[in-house]
């Protein structure tokens, strides 16, 4: 019977909800009570099993809004970009027991405007813009998307500013959630999965001609969880699988620097620990990294990182990409148009300066520059309102690869000078790129994810032991400070984490401090 | 709109009034001045016979209510003969509006016994609210409203209340002074505070009357304000009060007729935006934002006029919830012809309409989120009030209206925009956008035309109540934790261990940063020439200079972002005021650098600079400017101008040798300018020393800090970064401390000690120990500390304080490293009086060498050095060195020449 109602649900959503309202229509009251029955019946027939919901088609570049036929069923995995848009009313009631809302309307010109329209029946719902998850790895969008994907010719998205990568392809999407008081806790930069009913509706009503977008009307949603956790068996030798992992990516894309590769690993499985005191994740600036033959080369380092985390970004700095592009979102005539740093919490980035030539930076770079560094130094970023910033928190990684000494633009915790020890080349095209076998690649894939999500304790031991080592240490050399301290405790921190040790033992601290003599000595 | 306050008996083109019959002595003057020019038109108002389904009386018709009710008025006035300028209403000309009072009525020097009851008793439809009855109500409440009910309904609700300055100043009839105030400046709006409403006990009811139903109610209390107006100027006039005697007085009377009256209600409890639901469809709502953009006037229309083309029949149609109804056929019924009727544009009426955008501000937006934006509709008087970035209280209707899709259809679907008609703005919502009030001018942020009558007294009560059902609002609930907190008598230490708590020990520095951001109150001396005399900076500036890794830059990143308008840049490549920057190779290293950051001068804020001593000299140079006079002059585009940078400064610096040298004065541990230096109020040394205990404590503190589950923040209390920065808020705006005579008198003292600390009875020379400068900084201090403590005056502990802060950092920093000794010559020539000693000893023996002659050639620099060397106990200095061979030849002793190593001093025989 359940399966009956499935695919009633995926052929005509709307005639299963106009059911459902002519069932449970009456418990509308003031609130949001049937827009939240709706949410359970739907979340019910839906989610009954994880294969049930991959019935559901969904939305992407490769099956773009357009390609459906009006009022299809659809789910769409997304980034929420804007909520800045104000609530939308609309009759929860139209004439002949009709259910409003979900798209559904009614012409009102024929019976003579205002007085006809029964003002109790006005309902609100939530409107926001979410788009394709800026930056999600191949891999991972495999995982949550249906096999049955057809081609259809290139999408062009409605509101190309709203994507924080410009020129990327991507689905952006109206969303409408008519369960108004449950979608109050959706932010900026949340991924969220959406169920519902595809249409077309004009965007921004202040306007003199709204223009029409694709508009999902949410029958029901999920939040993602902060911590994403990945399916599949747990990784079978930690520290084995750690090694292989270190290995992979120094021969693959660091020439064979297995240090330089640890520090990346440990930058990259970084998160936002706590904020006061600031625990965040120390940005890393990859120095003396070899100029490529051709400017507009990718270093391989982008290839072997997309395949083992989730959001991958790599932004290829260009005095013209600093100038021209938006890193921080802006409100522009009331438009909120998204910046490059508007991207869900988790997100890696690496960006490179082989591109930068000399020349000017304009007043916009210098602030996209400074945007960088804020989200760098403390994971905020400022978006910008007409009279007013509001401050957001962020959570990602950042990897600088620099030619010089140091990175040109930013200052970062982290600088480690490339020891290049085989010939091999670091800008290797992707399919030139020796793949592990599928199964080390995802043992790689969870192991990072499972030391990102994870958490370090520190025993009374090592505690009497870190802060014997620091007097001592003061006392042979004064120029040791507290920074030092407490870069080092952060280093030994990513550093159990990567070895999955829920306790920071006095072996780990030892090791931090190893390597991070050994990176010191670099900088000589 | 300002109506004319006079108006001649006989507009051009208007014919003879008396035709006309008259309907009512209300009338309507909405938007005489436009009507004026449309005048010839209406030379053959006879040619529109009036339509019989035409409005029967005349409303006050205001832009922002969209009322269904036609209210006659509540009794009818006969007035002096002659009085006839109504007729200037040229728009009612046609006949059916007239409001022309009978010609024949006598001269009545009495007015008509009020009645109470009206015309007509009508009932909000739907309600049980008898619109007669909240009429009566109101003017119950206009006429015995008095001060000392609010005063006692704000004690019941623990609110402070405003002390009287006499006990008739309680029992003043508020509305009635208001009243008479609006007749002696011709203002026609009253502001009214519902919040008097609710504590008037008869008229308790009206306030949710109002509140539910605004749209029937404030016209009806319109109503009653224009016939209580002229109630009492008939009183007046009555009475012989002056300037309502005889003619005078009956030219008031006609004034006040010709005028349309608005009630603006405020006062109400303010909801957040997005709290704003249906429900709220067609109440009255107050809500707070700011505003971010406003269109240019739209002549709104508000009464179509029709004219039937077959039968030249005219029809008027007034606008409700926004739409005009056109007639689909001439409403005679001897013509009835279908679409013959057609606008006529000139004889509409129009309002000035305006629409705001009005944004969240971020202190509303829950944490995380992306603020709200509605529309507001402004109408008449309060167009071109607020301007885009103002933060503004508004109170208005709320409105749904459904949407059409797309304009070029009639069709219009069941999706609804929501706005605000507002009635009521109020600008400046707080303080929280946390800018120094005075560095405003005065009086600046009025609001024009609505402003005058109705808040004057209110303004201060209002300061502290918004609630509407009896409720604290948030603000007050934070002000009166404020006022505790300043009560505490470990407030000082609370407050300065609250400021980076995670930053250790540092006490005395930071209680001197706690003070910068009270900061001295600015005064400026209003006479003087060129508008206005000098100004005396209120900011204090502090500098921090020490050893790396002390936390300097922590404190300035604290600093930065609980400042008000905190701006944060590193000295390194800063310029002062571009915003450009460039990308250039290093001549050194050849790599890529950026160069020059943003540094734009917060004015009204404190300004951190990391980094100060690597700033360039051109951007010091525009420090020098921002210290001492608090401007910026740029030179752009062939344009030099002068802005404002009312700024304190916070900088950081590193000593020269990277490290400290405790052996080497303080101006030669920092690169910089002893006048640059001298400008700081406050300079700290934080010097890293290697101690044992220490260092165990501090990597104890950071370890449980940085590592253990549960962070504490060394185990004390400690404000939230929010509150500090609120109450730091709350004092700047608010407090503003004179010195005491007791305070004037102990600064006094305390300066003329610190001067007599240079006088060594035991020694003939004088050392310079304090200056002006540092009276003027100890000013600053001690005003400061009072502000901490929201003391109206500067008392002795201030001082006392104050002085205790100059002295530590004084000792820090001006001490003679050779002689141990403070000495403030230090830090304003970058000489002391120590080194000065020393200077003319070596220029005493530089001379001696000279004439000890190795015959005419001279002495070789190096040799000079050594053999200097070889008589000195201490070693000699380079730099000093030269400066006193340089001095010598500034005053033609001797001669330098050749380069480099095989520079000869030559003696000059004379």
């Amino acid at each position: 019977m359940v399966s009956a109602l499935l695919v009633d649900a995926l052929k005509s959503p709307t005639s299963v909800l106009q059911d459902f309202y002519n069932d449970k229509g009456n418990i509308t009251g003031h609130g949001d009570e049937f827009p939240k029955a709706v949410s359970k019946y739907f979340s019910d027939i839906l989610l009954k099993t994880r294969d049930t919901v991959r019935e559901v088609p969904y939305l992407s570049v490769i099956n773009p809004p357009e390609s459906f036929p009006e009022r299809s069923l659809v789910r769409f995995r997304a980034m929420v970009q804007d909520t800045s848009a104000s609530p939308e009313m609309y009759l929860a009631k139209l004439k002949g027991n009709k259910c409003g809302g979900w798209g559904n309307t009614e012409d009102l010109a024929g019976n003579n405007t205002a007085h006809n329209i029964d003002y109790s029946s006005l309902r609100e719902c939530t409107v926001l813009w979410a788009v394709s998850i800026p930056g999600e790895t191949a891999w991972h969008a495999r995982e949550s998307e249906s096999s049955n994907t057809s081609q259809h010719t290139s999408h062009q998205p409605s509101q190309p500013h709203k994507f924080p990568i410009p020129g990327a392809a991507h689905v952006g999407v109206q969303v409408k959630i008519y369960d108004h008081s449950a979608a109050q806790n959706i932010k900026p930069t949340d991924i969220v999965n959406f169920v519902g009913i595809l249409t077309s509706e004009p965007i921004y009503l202040e306007m003199d001609s709204p223009p029409e977008v694709p508009t999902l009307h949410v029958l029901f949603h999920e939040p993602q969880p902060a911590v994403e956790k990945l399916l599949g068996p747990p990784v079978p030798n930690i520290s084995e699988t750690r090694d292989n992992l270190i290995n992979w990516i120094s021969k693959e894309s660091l020439g064979g620097d297995r240090d330089a590769a640890e520090w990346v690993l440990l930058a990259i499985i970084a998160r936002v620990k706590s904020r006061t005191p600031p625990l965040l994740p120390p940005p890393l600036t990859l120095s003396r990294f070899p100029q490529p033959r051709n400017p507009s080369s990718i270093p391989s380092l982008t290839h072997v990182l997309s395949e083992i985390v989730p959001m991958f970004i790599t932004v290829p700095l260009t005095l013209d990409v600093l100038n021209q592009n938006n890193f921080a979102p802006e409100s522009r005539e009331e438009i909120l148009h998204s910046g490059l740093l508007q991207v869900p919490r988790g997100t890696n980035f690496l960006f490179t300066e082989s591109g930068i030539q000399e020349g000017r930076v304009v007043e916009k770079g210098v602030m996209n520059v400074k945007a960088v560094q804020e989200v760098m130094n403390a994971q905020s970023l400022e978006y910008v309102f007409p009279y007013s910033r509001f401050s957001f928190q962020t959570d990602m990684t950042f990897i600088v690869l620099s030619e010089g000494r140091k990175s040109a633009f930013f200052q970062t915790s982290i600088n480690i000078p490339l020891q290049i020890i085989s010939s091999e080349n670091v800008y290797r095209a992707k399919d030139q790129i020796k793949m592990p076998a599928t199964d080390e690649l995802i043992a790689f894939r969870r192991l990072v994810a499972g030391a990102k999500a994870g958490n370090v304790q520190v025993a009374d031991k090592t505690s009497t032991y870190i802060q014997d080592d620091f007097v001592e240490q003061r006392k042979r050399d004064n120029s040791i400070t507290v920074d030092d301290l407490i870069h080092l405790m952060t280093v030994a921190r990513l550093l159990a984490l990567s070895l999955y040790e829920s306790e920071l033992s006095t072996d780990v601290w030892k090791r931090a401090k190893e390597l991070e003599s050994r990176r010191k000595l670099r900088l000589r | 709109m300002s109506t004319p306050k006079r108006t001649p008996l006989f507009a051009p083109g208007s014919s003879s009034p008396l035709p006309f019959p008259s309907s009512s002595p209300t009338k309507n003057v909405g938007r005489r001045a436009a009507i004026d020019s449309d005048a010839p038109l209406d030379s053959e108002p006879l040619d529109f016979p009036s339509s019989p389904t035409g409005p029967s009386s005349v409303r006050n018709r205001r832009g922002d209510i969209h009322s269904s009710l036609s209210l006659t008025p509540s009794r009818r006035r006969t007035r002096p003969v002659g009085y006839n300028d109504e007729l200037n209403d040229n728009l009612n000309s046609d006949g059916t509006h007239l409001s022309l009072p009978p010609s024949s009525a006598p001269h009545l020097s009495a007015a008509a016994a009020p009645s109470d009851e009206p015309d007509e008793i009508r009932a909000i439809w739907g309600t049980t609210v008898n619109l007669a009855e909240t009429m009566k109500l109101f003017r119950d409440f206009l006429k015995g409203f008095k001060p000392k009910y609010r005063a006692s309904h704000d004690r019941a609700l623990g609110l402070r209340t405003r002390t009287f300055a006499s006990p008739e100043e309680a029992e003043l009839v508020l509305y009635e002074m208001y009243l008479r105030k609006m007749r002696q400046t011709g203002e026609s709006n009253l502001n009214l505070d519902m919040m008097n409403m609710l504590s008037y006990p008869p008229s308790k009811k009206l306030y949710s009357q109002l509140q539910k139903y605004p749209q029937e109610v404030v016209p009806a209390m319109d109503q009653v304000l224009k016939d209580l107006m002229l109630e009492i100027a008939d009183m007046d006039q009555q009475a012989g009060t002056e300037d309502m005697q005889g003619d005078q007085g009956d030219e008031e009377i006609a004034d006040i007729m010709g005028k349309v009256y608005k009630v603006r209600p405020f006062g109400l409890k303010s909801v957040n935006m997005r709290d704003l639901n249906p429900a709220d469809t067609d109440k009255l709502v107050c809500i707070k934002g700011l505003v971010i953009r406003a269109t240019a006037v739209i002549p709104d229309m508000k009464v179509a006029f029709f004219r039937c083309l077959t039968c030249s029949h005219t029809v008027q149609v007034e606008i409700d919830r926004g739409k005009i109804q056109e007639p689909a056929r001439c409403p005679r019924d001897v013509c009835a012809s279908v679409g013959t009727m057609s606008l006529v544009h000139n004889r509409c009426e129009f309002a000035d309409r305006q629409v705001i955008r009005l944004q969240e501000t971020p202190d509303a937006v829950p944490d995380g989120q992306t603020p709200h934006t509605v529309s507001l509709s402004v109408y008449d008087e309060l167009v071109d009030v607020s301007k885009p970035g103002d933060r503004v209280v508004v109170t208005g209707i709320f409105r749904s209206v459904p949407v059409r899709v797309n304009p070029r259809q009639r069709t219009i679907k069941s999706l609804f925009k929501t706005f605000l008609d507002v009635v009521h703005v109020r600008l400046g919502a707080g303080n929280t956008l946390g800018l120094d009030r005075s560095t405003r001018p005065a009086g600046g942020d009025r609001i024009p035309g609505v402003g005058g009558v109705g808040d004057g007294a209110d303004d201060e009560l209002e300061d502290g109540i918004t609630g509407g059902d009896g409720r604290k609002t948030r603000r007050a609930e934070m002000e009166a934790k404020l006022i505790g907190l300043s009560r505490k008598h470990d407030l000082y230490e609370l407050l300065s261990r609250s400021l980076a708590p995670s930053i250790w020990e540092m006490d005395d520095v930071k209680k001197g940063i706690l003070l910068q951001l009270f900061g001295g109150t600015n005064k400026s001396i209003a006479r003087g020439g060129g508008g206005g005399g000098p100004r005396y900076r209120g900011d204090i500036n502090v500098l921090l200079v020490g050893d790396p890794g002390t936390a300097k830059s922590q404190i300035l990143q604290y600093v930065h972002k609980i400042a008000p308008r905190g701006v944060y840049a590193s000295g390194k490549g800063s310029s002062a005021v571009g915003l450009t920057a460039y990308v250039t190779r290093d001549p050194d290293s050849k790599q890529l650098v950026l160069e020059s950051g943003a540094l734009v001068l917060s004015d009204g804020g404190v300004c951190c600079i990391d980094e100060f001593d690597k700033m360039s000299d051109a951007t010091r140079s525009v420090l020098h400017e921002v210290m001492e006079q608090q401007t910026v002059s740029i030179a752009k585009a062939g344009i030099i101008t002068t802005l404002n940078a009312r700024t304190s400064i916070l900088a950081g610096a590193n000593p020269v040798e990277s490290r400290y040298n405790v052996d080497l004065p303080i101006t030669r541990n920092i690169d910089l300018p002893p006048t640059l230096i001298s400008r700081f109020d406050l300079l700290y040394l934080v010097l890293d020393q290697v101690d044992e205990v220490i260092d165990r404590r501090l990597a104890q503190h950071l370890v449980g800090l940085y590592l253990e589950d549960t962070p504490h923040t060394g185990g004390q209390n400690i404000l939230p970064m929010e509150e500090l920065s609120a109450y730091i808020d709350y004092a700047r705006t608010h407090i503003h401390p004179i010195l005491s005579e007791e305070a004037g008198t102990e600064l006094v003292r305390s300066y003329v000690e610190m001067r007599n600390l240079g006088a060594d009875p035991r020694s003939s020379e004088k050392r310079i120990t304090a200056t002006t400068r540092q009276l003027e900084s100890m000013i600053r201090l001690s005003e400061a500390h009072a502000r901490m403590r929201f003391a109206a005056f500067v008392e002795l502990q201030d001082v006392k304080e104050a002085c205790r802060l100059m002295r530590e950092a004084i000792r820090t920093s001006a001490m003679d490293p050779r002689t141990g000794k403070i000495d403030m010559g230090l830090l304003n020539t970058g000489t002391g009086q120590g080194q000065r000693k020393m200077k003319d000893d070596m220029r005493r023996e530089v001379l001696n060498l000279l004439n000890a002659g190795v015959g005419t050639r001279g002495i070789r620099w190096s040799d000079a050095v050594k053999r200097l060397a070889e008589q000195s106990s201490i070693k000699v200095d380079s730099a000093e060195f030269a400066q006193v061979i340089k001095e010598l030849e500034n005053e033609g002793m001797v001669n330098v020449v050749g380069e480099r190593d095989k520079r000869m001093i030559r003696k000059i025989e004379n």
